[in-house]
């Protein structure tokens, strides 16, 4: 498997069922790590297309082959460079962003650095979220 | 360890003896390392918890209203607050006033809602004492979706998380109410935030404990953003959060 760390510029996408969805959008729980060591995000400039939209329409459809999408489901979007410098000034934690490269599910990337019992990074990145995309059909 | 409610009332013309008597068990909470919320209602009700097994203290409130009654000029029939205490009533407190014997507005058996709350057995019991204590209409509906959303997902609210929410939000039922959420491990999560000014998110461990953090943001150059968090007691936690969450918008 080869890895390669995405850059700034790049954004990633968060699956959030509404259980993790408060009135406010996204809530921390949303990025707490469950499992494994990376939070699961998927890298919305992987199809290369023009809009972000566009992308996120194509990121929905790969999803779906591999993952269920719920009805009530969003899909919060992060910038990889805003949400990076921010955890270093705000929590002092270097955190970075791999694309995971997998075969089967090339745009699969995960988000490394922090622990599982950590709170105050998934405050930081549910309030680093940019906008959100709700499920399209 | 059970708790009993003790509410007492008459005090339209004397709300000194009922902020008297909530400074009286704030006191005692603190020599006790008891804590439990002490709240006044409209200078008329004085309403505190206590536990079983603090007989001594029933006593010594008892003789406090007897004094208090003496200096506002009037008599206190005496409550056997153990005796009460034993029989899970809740004690009715009589005055004498002006020769006319009147009542306690306090004449029926309150329910104890921590009691109800910490025996129950299924979800629906928790949100139902949740609901029935007032005032929380709007967080019973919340965990209500997320608990049929959660079971949809597959996975299930921890019931003694939930428990442990439940009995937060009845003892601080003047916090702003929050944004509730499950997290992987389904556990409940609490969040109030400011936009632009910060966050504080609890998690309600089993035990009982909050694994909290806060963080409030400092844009201007040369400050820098103050975080903590830890897993710490309840009242631990509110020492540390609440001046942030008061100002919350709800």
């Amino acid at each position: 498997m080869m890895v390669k760390k995405l850059h700034g510029a790049d954004n990633v996408a968060r699956q959030c069922s509404p259980t993790v969805i408060g009135k406010k959008g996204p809530l921390a729980a949303a990025f707490e790590l469950s499992g494994h060591d990376y939070l699961s995000v998927c890298h919305i400039e992987h199809f290369g297309k023009v809009t972000e939209y566009d992308n996120m329409v194509e990121l929905q459809k790969e999803f779906k082959r591999h993952r269920h999408i719920g009805p009530n489901d969003q899909f919060a979007i992060l910038n990889v460079g805003d949400v990076v410098k921010e955890l270093l000034e705000s929590v002092k934690l270097k955190i970075w962003i791999n694309d995971l490269e997998e075969s089967d599910f090339p745009l699969h990337s995960g988000i490394y650095g922090y622990a599982e019992d950590d709170l105050l990074v998934p405050i930081v990145l549910s309030d680093m979220v940019v906008k959100t995309y709700k499920k399209i059909t | 360890m059970n708790k009993l409610v003790y509410e007492t009332s008459g005090f339209r013309r004397g709300p000194a003896m009922a902020r008297a008597t909530c400074n009286y068990i704030r006191e005692y909470q603190q020599t006790a390392q008891y804590k439990s919320p002490v709240r006044m209602k409209k200078d008329e009700h004085a309403t505190f918890m206590l536990a079983q097994e603090h007989v001594e203290a029933l006593n010594k409130i008892a003789k406090t209203f007897e004094l208090l009654a003496l200096n506002l000029e009037r008599t206190f029939d005496s409550v056997d607050f153990a005796n009460e205490a034993r029989n899970m009533h809740t004690p009715r407190i009589h005055w004498q006033d002006g020769g006319a014997r009147r009542p306690s507005r306090v004449s029926t058996i309150k329910l104890n809602w921590h009691t109800m709350i910490k025996d129950a057995e299924k979800v629906e019991d928790i949100l139902n004492s949740l609901r029935r204590i007032g005032g929380f209409d709007a967080v019973v509906q919340r965990l209500r979706y997320l608990d049929t959303a959660t079971k949809e997902e597959g996975r299930a609210i921890e019931f003694q998380s939930l428990q442990k929410f439940a009995l937060f939000m009845r003892d601080y039922p003047q916090l702003k109410t929050p944004e509730i959420g499950i997290t992987p491990r389904g556990l409940v999560q609490s969040v109030w935030r400011m936009p632009e000014h910060g966050t504080v998110a609890m998690n309600f461990l089993p035990s009982g404990e909050i694994m909290f953090a806060m963080i409030l943001y400092r844009r201007t150059p040369g400050t820098r953003t103050h975080k903590i968090n830890g897993v710490m007691p309840p009242h631990r936690v509110m020492q540390h959060v609440k001046e942030f969450i008061d100002k919350v918008d709800a």
